[in-house]
């Protein structure tokens, strides 16, 4: 397995946007030819769209707006007998959910998924960044790690999978 | 009058105790019934027939016993006409009251002339018994005359009883003096030789036919009016006062009341202002001093004083109230010093008693209402307080208006005779009054030094008073000194004019109140900043910095120049017992000091004058009630005259003084000769002196324990010193006359001191350095000569010439090594000789011997064996490579000086990379205080000064170089110092080096290199104490109740920062030491920590040496927070330079190389907690940042990078900061229920710190397990194992999942680590790694240190 499927991978918005979407069920996504299945990004937030289910949420990184979903669904699963596992997260996602504000530097992981044709990171956690120097610092990582790393190993065999990709795309 | 009991005189003596009474005594019955029971109890108290003035058997002299039933006293109230005074007012001031039994003082308040010799009733008095119980005054407050005086209308005027009989109010004078009493002078005396010779002119002389004359002088204004200028007779004068209102007293004009009109003097004190006629005077010419003439009319025996018949009103005679004589001031006594000279008045003003004649002692008590006339305002120049002074001259008069109930005590002064009493007398009245303050200040302060004579002197020879006085004042604070003619005639030449020109006067006050004055100020510095600080709207003006979780609060420092607190310190040098600090001492107290140039360690007994010095006040911003702390302002004069009763208050101030012994004047000076060299009878019968040459280069702290072996015999005090390869050698000279000159000099200067102490301490004022080189004898030694006669002996380097403070000695430098063969070569081997190291070990007796001993000084020892052939091998004194050192031993110190500049330049070590830091300032920078001057600069403070000269020929100038070479040499090896960078290099060294898992038993000994290390502190707390309770920093500083403290030092340069910690005892904890100062810490440990991190550790060897402070001033609201990454003493942009990498990259590094890469925590696979051990470095308090009581043995973190994953293992701080700890210990955590994930409520049980402590309390070691997939945040394959058989609650399971799901949601940090080897992979337990069949794959680290990303300097660092 390429290193860098497991990893959340440094893309600019740009970059990320532009990866190859595989479709498969879940779609795989590739970056020249490796395979990528987590993002981190940091960006301003410029659109934020609050659900009872989810918050949506814009990054712009400079290079691009990458769309974000935040599930704070957590509460739905617990009601059915869901574990304080669920319980716990849910809180804190819920609490996530709250620091994410317009204007914000915000630095976002999560895997790469689709939605409607659109690639999007579903969240895993989001933070505030309170130094305007980390976006900077976050673009140079990216050059840093595309130079280093993602450009440089030939691309790996796909799984089969990939191969026959599934008509539509689904976010979770 | 019924029913009032008559007392008489001889009573009111017998009783001799402070009585008070009144005729007119209103009885209870009269005003109100009482009851019955008050009317039995008040006859019982009061049976009509008891003695009235039964003695009481336990009096009390300092309250007014009143009389409780009406008494009376009948008397007659008359002068005192006898020859013999009473008591010493009797002349000035008292009237006599006798009523045929005895006769006492008397004093009236509403005097009326015709009371005079006749019999009166005195209907309320007070009695107040003099001291010897010898006698007492009568104070009439209210008095009538019976009814058979009353109707004899007599004449209310004064004659000479003599004369009374054939008195003629109609007598024809030549003269008579018609007006308003202006002034009087007191009672003076012209002796009778001056008499003679001035008795063609002087009226006197046809007066008096043997003896003194005595009499005063009076200023009556009269009229210029035609009415008055006619009249011839007494009756004219008062037909005048009836028929014209219109009279202008504006002419002055002098009568002499001559003996036996001088009895008066009482009488016409009370009719200053008002009109008087005096008749039967004689007009005479005065000449005063030759020149001066004054036309005055002399009293006769036919004078009579009456009063006019008619009321008039007269013109307040007194002048604008702000001018600078004149005017009347009315006043309560509220306090009364130095024998009645000074006193106070209404608590703010001033009265300066200059003759004690003027005021009615007998009356002027605390408590009395006086009226003063005729003085002159006084602003006095004090460069610490602001005062009213008003001082007295020959026409003041001081008049009683109340008498006082509240104070019993009856002084009495005669006129001093003493020279110091003279030297008062001399001065203007600022400076009289300064002298005033500065006897009751020497009188405290040396009450157990010096005798009242020797502080005050006496008639013949000066005291300390005086000695310092006259160096002290400047020569305008004196003024011209007349007689009594020429002060009272010419009057308008006024003495304060030459105030006005006299510099600011400082006092040597007393050590108690200038601690209090300390304390003072820095409560009101705190208000102050405490009224700001809410002003601005911040309620919390307390700064703190947090270090490992615990909040310390931030210190303030504050210097204070002398310029502006306008006082001089005074005292003894001594090394406090108790706590082994250099102090100023005087009988009142002591006060810390810091001398830059004291390189001697022999303190003598002298008294120092500081009047150049910079006070430091260091303490924490607590918050004040200002109302708490109420200081009687110490600098009040009443605060100086009367004993000062000071109590400390505030302990956490540390108050220091810093000063150069260069700037300080010595009072009185000892020998600085010692015996050994001033006893002929040695010098002559050793004939030569050895010394050996010793550079101290450690000094092993004390610990408090020496205190308790002045019994056992045994030391605890130890100093490390080199021993130079050659020898002084101390010789008669050739030219044993030239010795004896020399030896006969210093005699002589030391008996010049004990004749003529006043010269001398001239001298030193004007050349305030203890050792002045002009002083120093030239001696023209013939070097010739010696060098001939040195050589002969053995291989003489060089001669020189040898000054021991002030004495220009005679010597030679030998080399202490057995040599032989050609002298260069010998002197090369003598240059390069390994240094012979000793212990200097000290005795208890000779503690401020080793407290004053400075490291880096060079000192010379007396060797015991005679003769010149002594080497450092086979010394007696040197043997066993320890020396004693007792109250007997002396080192006396040495400086070098060279023809030529010599530059001590200390050989570099930069092979290490390191650079070595030159100690001692030479310059000190903007509030930066210098605590030691460099050795180069202070030459002139050693006990002895060795200067070599260079010679002319080759081989002299090759033996000069060798002794340079020498001390070059030594200087270098005596240790280099370290900067702060460097430290961090050779820590990093420590760090770099491969590490696995170490042995933890091996770990617990303290291994390591010792470095000194030199540096600014930036913070000093406390992290643990063994007093078992939490103290301030500042406690520390200033406490006397503790011996061992565990303190943490965090010191920076310009570029990094290093902590260091460990225990330091009581006595070798420095003054100064905190934030803001620069210090030296040497021979402090590089060890490392269990969890391998290098760290500095203080040992009981290590020794701390404070060379600079500066003025520290906390902002406010400010919390400094120190992340724990910061607190690995790592500075980050060190850190920053270990080369950024990729995870992805590290397999192709080897495995001992440290790899920083920037990365986040995706999951944490495996932790164990531990509760903390008992006894840990962590504070047992409840601070309300601190850290978790949790130990982490070792945890496994899942770390992402962008290219890869890693499996980093990390343990204690490291783990800590991975797993977020320190953010989240002080949030609550409500289990059951929502987080709130703030960290508003800190003292809440509920914080997740609080409640881990419990669960690991309960269950000692938890072991959390993780067997999800690696990236995936979830806690729901989390597996959980303690130790013991509790069982594990939701609850508690709900806050580890919390605290690892939180770690898992943090920012990017930096990591620095290493690869794990194979061999510490297996020490890892293995049912761990293949339980974990996820990560097997990953690449294991470890983790070194973990810090946060600063974004702005790593992208800079990456674009480079």
């Amino acid at each position: 397995m390429d290193p860098i499927q497991t990893v959340h991978v440094k893309l600019m918005a740009s970059d990320l946007l532009s990866s190859t979407v595989w479709p498969s069920k879940p779609p795989c996504f590739t970056r020249k030819g490796r395979p990528i299945s987590r993002a981190e990004t940091v960006g301003v937030v410029v659109s934020h769209e609050r659900k009872d289910k989810f918050l949506r949420f814009l990054v712009d990184d400079g290079s691009g707006c990458i769309p974000c979903i935040l599930w704070l669904n957590h509460y739905c699963l617990t009601s059915h007998g869901g574990s304080s596992d669920l319980d716990l997260m849910a809180e804190m996602t819920l609490k996530q959910s709250e620091i994410v504000q317009l204007g914000e530097l915000v630095r976002v992981r999560g895997r790469i998924t689709i939605y409607r044709g659109m690639l999007q990171i579903t969240v895993r956690d989001v933070v505030v960044e309170r130094d305007p120097n980390a976006e900077v610092l976050h673009w140079l990582d990216c050059i840093r790690l595309a130079k280093q790393c993602y450009d440089l190993l030939p691309a790996v065999t796909l799984p089969r999978s990939v191969l026959n990709p599934p008509q539509d795309g689904s976010d979770r | 009058m019924e029913g009032v009991q008559i007392l008489s005189v001889s009573d009111l003596l017998r009783v001799s105790r402070p009585l008070t009474g009144a005729a007119s005594l209103r009885s209870s019955s009269s005003s109100s019934p009482p009851s019955k029971r008050s009317k039995l109890q008040s006859i019982q108290e009061n049976p009509p027939d008891a003695p009235l003035l039964l003695s009481d058997p336990n009096p009390n002299p300092r309250i007014f016993s009143p009389l409780k039933r009406p008494v009376l006293l009948i008397g007659i109230i008359d002068l005192f006409r006898e020859d013999v005074d009473h008591c010493c007012m009797s002349r000035n001031q008292c009237l006599s009251f006798s009523d045929g039994s005895s006769r006492i003082c008397c004093s009236v308040l509403d005097l009326d002339l015709e009371i005079i010799g006749r019999e009166v009733h005195v209907l309320a008095w007070n009695f107040v018994p003099f001291k010897d119980k010898k006698g007492g005054v009568l104070e009439v407050i209210r008095w009538s005359l019976p009814a058979s005086e009353a109707a004899l209308e007599l004449a209310a005027s004064l004659s000479i009883p003599s004369t009374s009989s054939s008195q003629d109010t109609n007598l024809i004078s030549r003269s008579r003096a018609f007006g308003i009493l202006r002034s009087i002078s007191p009672v003076f005396s012209v002796p009778c030789a001056k008499q003679s010779r001035d008795q063609k002119n002087s009226p006197c002389g046809n007066l008096f036919d043997a003896g003194d004359s005595i009499g005063f002088l009076a200023d009556v204004l009269t009229c210029s009016c035609e009415l008055c200028c006619n009249s011839s007779s007494i009756a004219d004068c008062h037909s005048s006062v009836k028929e014209n209102t219109c009279h202008s007293f504006t002419k002055s004009m002098f009568v002499y009341f001559l003996t036996p009109t001088s009895w008066w003097r009482p009488v016409l004190c009370k009719l200053i202002g008002k009109l008087i006629i005096v008749s039967g005077l004689k007009k005479k010419l005065i000449f005063v001093g030759g020149k001066e003439s004054y036309v005055m009319f002399v009293t006769t025996v036919k004078s009579v004083v009456s009063l006019p018949q008619f009321p008039m009103k007269v013109k307040p005679l007194i002048g604008r109230p702000m001018s600078p004589s004149g005017g009347v001031y009315k006043g309560v006594v509220t306090g009364v010093y130095m024998q009645g000279m000074a006193v106070e008045l209404d608590g703010k003003v001033w009265l300066l008693v200059t003759d004690p004649q003027l005021a009615p002692q007998h009356c002027l008590r605390v408590g009395a209402v006086v009226s003063v006339q005729n003085f002159h305002w006084v602003h006095p120049k004090f460069s610490w307080t602001r005062m009213l002074l008003l001082g007295t001259c020959t026409r003041t008069s001081i008049d009683i208006e109340s008498f006082s109930l509240s104070e019993t005590s009856c002084r009495s002064r005669s006129q001093s005779q003493s020279l110091l009493g003279k030297l008062i007398d001399s001065l203007t009245f600022s400076a009289r009054f300064w002298v005033l303050l500065l006897i009751s200040c020497f009188k405290r302060k040396f009450a157990m030094i010096f005798s009242d004579k020797e502080i005050l002197g006496s008639k013949n020879k000066e005291g300390l008073v005086q000695t310092y006085a006259s160096n002290y004042l400047p020569s305008n604070a004196f003024q011209s000194q007349h007689g009594m003619f020429m002060n009272f005639c010419k009057h308008d030449q006024c003495p304060c004019r030459s105030e006005s020109s006299l510099e600011p006067l400082k006092l040597a006050i007393p050590i108690s109140n200038f601690i209090s004055r300390c304390e003072a100020k820095w409560v009101m510095m705190l208000s102050q900043k405490q009224q700001v600080t809410e002003i601005v709207g911040r309620k919390h003006c307390l700064d703190h910095f947090i270090c490992e979780g615990i909040s310390n609060c931030c210190m303030i420092r504050r210097i204070i120049s002398s310029e502006d607190l306008g006082f001089v310190l005074m005292g003894a040098l001594k090394v406090s017992p108790s706590s082994g600090r250099l102090q100023l001492v005087d009988a009142t107290g002591s006060v810390d000091v810091v001398i830059p140039d004291l390189l001697s360690n022999n303190i003598d007994q002298n008294i120092y004058e500081v009047k150049s010095y910079k006070l430091v006040l260091e303490g924490l911003p607590m918050q004040l009630d200002h109302w708490q702390y109420h200081f009687d302002e110490p600098l009040l004069c009443r605060n100086i005259f009367k004993h000062f009763s000071y109590k400390r208050t505030l302990n956490q101030l540390s108050v220091y003084v810093q000063f150069y012994l260069g700037d300080t004047t010595c009072l009185n000076v000892a020998s600085h000769v010692p015996s050994f060299m001033v006893g002929s009878n040695n010098l002559k019968s050793s004939g030569t002196e050895m010394f050996h040459l010793l550079l101290v280069t450690h000094k092993f702290p004390a610990n408090d324990n020496f205190q308790d072996e002045v019994m056992s015999d045994s030391s605890s005090l130890f100093a490390d010193a080199f021993v130079f390869p050659y020898n002084l050698y101390f010789r008669e000279t050739n030219e044993d006359s030239q010795l004896a000159e020399v030896m006969q000099d210093n005699q002589k200067s030391k008996s010049d001191f004990i004749d003529h102490q006043k010269d001398l301490t001239e001298e030193w004022s004007k050349q305030p350095r203890l050792v002045n080189s002009s002083s120093r004898i030239p001696l023209t030694a013939s070097r010739n000569s010696c060098q001939d006669f040195e050589r002969r002996l053995c291989n003489i380097p060089c001669s020189h010439s040898f000054t021991f403070r002030r004495s220009n000695l005679h010597g030679s430098l030998l080399p202490g090594y057995l040599c032989s063969g050609h002298s260069s070569a010998v002197q090369g081997l003598l240059a390069n000789h390994p240094a012979s190291r000793i212990l200097l070990e000290f005795k208890s007796d000779s503690f401020s011997k080793y407290q004053l001993l400075r490291l880096g000084a060079y000192y010379i020892l007396k060797c015991s064996n005679k003769g010149l052939l002594c080497y450092v091998e086979d010394c007696e004194c040197l043997a066993r490579g320890k020396v004693l050192v007792d109250s007997q031993t002396n080192l006396w110190s040495l400086s070098f000086s060279f023809d030529e500049i010599m530059q001590h330049e200390p050989a570099q070590d930069n092979s290490s990379g390191v650079s070595s830091v030159i100690v001692g300032g030479t310059t000190s920078f903007q509030n930066e205080l210098l605590f030691l001057q460099s050795l180069d600069q202070i030459q002139g403070t050693s006990d002895v000064h060795l200067h070599l000269s260079v010679g002319s020929t080759e081989p002299m100038k090759n033996e000069m170089e060798a002794v340079k070479h020498a001390l070059t040499r030594f200087l270098a090896m005596s240790g280099c110092i370290l900067s702060v960078s460097s430290c961090v290099q050779i820590m990093m060294g420590e760090l770099i080096r491969p590490s696995g898992i170490t042995d933890p038993q091996s770990s617990k000994l303290l291994q390591g290199n010792q470095i000194s290390l030199n540096g600014d502190i930036e913070n000093v707390h406390m992290y643990d104490c063994k007093s078992g309770s939490c103290m301030s920093f500042q406690y520390v500083a200033n406490g006397d109740r503790w011996r061992v403290c565990n303190i943490c030092i965090h010191v920076n340069d310009d570029h990094q920062m290093v902590r260091i910690r460990g225990g330091i005892s009581r006595c070798a904890y420095p003054v100064g030491m905190g934030p803001g100062a620069n210090a030296t810490f040497h021979r402090v440990l590089v060890t490392c920590t269990s969890s391998r991190r290098p760290e500095l550790v203080l040992t009981p060897i290590s020794f701390i040496v404070i060379n600079s402070i500066k003025e520290v001033d906390c902002q406010h609201g400010k919390e400094v927070f120190l992340p724990s990454s910061r607190l690995s003493m790592l500075d980050e942009n060190f850190l920053n330079t270990f080369s950024l990498s990729l995870i992805s990259q590290m397999k192709q590094c080897v495995d001992s190389k440290l790899v920083r890469f920037r990365c986040r925590v995706v999951a944490i696979h495996f932790l164990v907690l531990e509760s903390h051990p008992t006894g840990s470095a962590r504070l047992q308090s409840g601070r309300q940042f601190k850290m978790p009581e949790v130990k982490i043995p070792l945890a496994g973190f899942v770390l992402d990078d962008g290219s890869s994953l890693s499996c980093c293992w990390a343990d204690d701080c490291q783990a800590e900061t991975l797993l977020r700890l320190h953010e989240t210990s002080c949030q609550a955590f409500f289990c059951g229920h929502k987080f709130s994930g703030r960290a508003g409520n800190r003292n809440s049980q509920h914080t997740i710190g609080n409640q881990l402590e419990r669960i690991l309390k309960k269950n000692h070691r938890v072991i959390i397990r993780n067997y999800g997939a690696v990236p995936d945040l979830s806690c729901s394959d989390l597996t959980f194992s303690f130790d013991s058989d509790n069982i594990f609650s939701n609850s508690e399971e709900r806050l580890l999942r919390f605290i690892i799901l939180n770690a898992c949601c943090g920012s990017i940090l930096n990591v620095l680590g290493n690869k794990l080897d194979s061999d510490s992979l297996k020490q890892l337990d293995s049912e761990l790694l293949e339980s974990q069949a996820s990560i097997q794959s990953l690449q294991n680290v470890w983790v070194k240190e973990v810090w946060d990303v600063n974004p702005l300097n790593e992208a800079r660092n990456l674009l480079l």
